[in-house]
């Protein structure tokens, strides 16, 4: 049988290239169905594709915050942990509570007043690497603190907490390790990532004066917080996520509304595309198996001659295949160095309005498929073909010579 | 042997064909008597209407061709032709997308794929002797008439068939043209021991004289006209 395919690939060959004009011309046809229907997807995932992943890929278009302090317990906390698509959850204190008076750096004498804490726990989509321990009193800073405080990994941070208490003002001073610097890319302003206890341990020292500042590290942890920090796993996930959260009572949005709109855009663009790319592909299906076939009935002489000639239907099936395999081949090295020519003269002209890979961007594995289903196609379409040059008969051959 | 065509316009019969290696025999008959359909069954390439007996023995193989037929054995019929037949047509027939090297090749190539013996690898020397060994690399569009019905005897004896069918191949010949083509044509298949029936309206050429010969007759009977080729 192979013996039978290479004998059929060797005289579609041969007829290819005895009329280069027509075989051009199928080929120009193919490039003029194919180039159109690469540029559109290469345009959708090299503009849209852009912004989509840009929007996936910062993890604060994940985030969903609430609206409004209320009091959430263990059991809110749990089942909002749990809730399908949701990535990282983890109770907050008020927004009041959770600010230094002074983050100071004792060995530069540096110091910041009014540094945001934020809760933090394992899988913090705002910084890579493990969560700082309560216990070794350790804390990650945004790249902004660290650049305030001039403080790098393995350097200490003293976090000083106050209240006025009858008119006077009392302090706390607690001494912090520096375990990681968030990067800028994920938060820009200047924060710090610290246990929940040491937020928890602040909150009741500012609000219960019962708290003597010698023990006010060794309060139990409340049961109740009045806010969360909340991140979707995918920015898929978003409006799950914050469904979920409204149904189990929290009054939520999205900090990222935009992001919403953009993904429905590129759900619409991708309907729109598969829409336009079934017309197109249906369109050049059907020119490809009419030229084939039309390509056949100009042969069919020949053809009746090589099962005169002793032929099986295998080799004559297999020159029509292999026509058009042939044709499609050329036609998508043709359509390829079309299409990197013109992606890379319109990427440069519209050099501002692309993402990373610019405009027009079709990845390594996009243009593969597409060749394979081209290829695919160019052998479904050939069956037309096959089917005729199959039964046409021995004595036609022997009429027509 | 006979062929009814389809309207019933006219019966086609062939009585009494016998040929051993070797042995030509004309079949003689105006232009549109049915030589070329009787060529055509005889080259399994036409199932017949009817036939008592249609049996075709080559070097290699055995065809019977009724059988074949009746069962639909395309393949039998198709490694038949292939490796133990010969045909060289009116115009030649040579695939156009092919040089004429490669078009004598093709009977080769078929029959050693479809399981003949190894090819006598004679293509080129038959080409030679019949005049068209500095025309062997363009293709059929870029010769002559006559280099091209050439070429078509060399392709149709390259692969060393048994039976050589030659439906009135020099008939787009000049005179001294067909003539030469004819002689080499009979010479080459008596040196290669191959039996060959050859059509032609032109019985009367001195090249031909000795030949036995299958002239057409019409009569007519129950079944309408019949056009009876016999010896």
């Amino acid at each position: 049988m192979g013996r039978w395919f290479l004998h059929a690939l060797s005289l579609a060959w041969a007829e290819l290239r005895a009329d280069p004009r027509s075989t051009a011309c199928f080929m120009l046809a193919f490039v003029g169905a194919a180039l159109p229907l690469l540029l559109l997807l290469a345009l959708k995932q090299g503009a849209i594709g852009a912004i989509v992943d840009e929007l996936v890929e910062d993890p604060r278009n994940r985030e969903i915050i609430p609206v409004s302090s209320a009091v959430y317990d263990g059991d809110f906390a749990a089942r909002a942990m749990a809730l399908d698509g949701m990535g990282f959850f983890i109770p907050d204190t008020r927004n009041i509570s959770a600010r230094l008076a002074l983050a100071r750096n004792p060995t530069a004498r540096r110091s910041y007043p009014g540094l945001g804490l934020l809760p933090t726990g394992p899988g913090d989509p705002l910084y890579d690497g493990p969560a700082p321990r309560w216990e070794a009193r350790e804390v990650v800073l945004s790249a902004a603190a660290a650049r305030e405080l001039a403080l790098s990994p393995g350097e200490r941070m003293e976090a000083r907490a106050e209240r006025i208490l009858r008119g006077e003002r009392q302090a706390v001073t607690l001494e912090l390790t520096v375990i990681a610097i968030a990067p800028a890319e994920r938060i820009g302003q200047p924060y710090a990532f610290v246990p929940l206890r040491l937020l928890e341990a602040m909150e009741a020292f500012t609000d219960d004066a019962s708290i003597r500042p010698e023990t006010w590290l060794e309060q139990p942890p409340a049961g109740f917080h009045a806010s969360f920090r909340a991140y979707a796993a995918s920015v898929h996930r978003l409006e799950d996520v914050r469904d979920g959260l409204k149904a189990l009572g929290a009054d939520v949005r999205v900090r990222a509304e935009n992001a919403a709109i953009v993904l429905r855009l590129d759900r619409v663009l991708t309907g729109l595309y598969a829409l336009i790319a079934t017309c197109g592909a249906g369109g050049f299906f059907l020119g490809l198996a009419a030229s084939l076939r039309a390509n056949l009935e100009r042969q069919r002489a020949a053809f009746g001659m090589l099962r005169l000639l002793g032929a099986p239907a295998l080799l004559r099936g297999g020159v029509c295949v292999a026509q058009a395999l042939a044709v499609v081949g050329g036609g998508l090295v043709l359509t390829l160095a079309s299409f990197f020519m013109l992606s890379g003269f319109v990427n440069v002209v519209f050099s501002d309005l692309g993402g990373p890979y610019g405009l027009i961007y079709a990845g390594a594995g996009t243009l593969v498929s597409a060749c394979l289903a081209a290829l695919f196609l160019a052998v479904v379409a050939a069956l037309w073909s096959v089917r005729e040059a199959i039964r046409i008969g021995a004595d036609e051959g022997f009429r027509s010579g | 042997m006979t062929f009814a065509q389809a309207g019933g316009h006219l019966t086609l019969r062939l009585e009494g064909l016998e040929l051993s290696a070797g042995g030509i025999a004309l079949l003689v008959g105006e232009s549109g008597s049915g030589k070329s359909t009787i060529l055509a069954m005889l080259g399994a390439a036409l199932r017949p209407t009817r036939a008592a007996r249609l049996e075709l023995c080559g070097r290699t193989a055995r065809l019977s061709t009724l059988e074949a037929w009746r069962q639909r054995d395309e393949g039998a019929l198709q490694r038949f032709r292939a490796r133990e037949l010969g045909f060289v047509l009116q115009t030649g027939g040579l695939l156009p997308w092919l040089s004429l090297r490669r078009n004598i090749a093709e009977t080769a190539m078929l029959s050693s794929l479809s399981g003949g013996a190894p090819p006598p690898g004679r293509g080129e020397e038959i080409a030679v002797r019949l005049g068209v060994g500095h025309v062997l690399d363009r293709r059929p569009r870029d010769v002559s008439v006559g280099q091209r019905q050439r070429a078509a005897v060399a392709r149709a004896m390259a692969h060393g068939p048994s039976l050589l069918l030659a439906d009135e191949p020099t008939a787009a010949l000049d005179g001294a043209n067909a003539d030469a083509v004819d002689r080499l044509m009979i010479e080459m298949a008596r040196d290669y021991g191959m039996a060959a029936v050859i059509a032609t309206h032109r019985p009367d050429r001195p090249h031909w004289r000795d030949l036995p010969r299958l002239t057409q007759r019409l009569s007519s009977g129950p079944e309408g006209v019949v056009s009876v080729f016999a010896a």
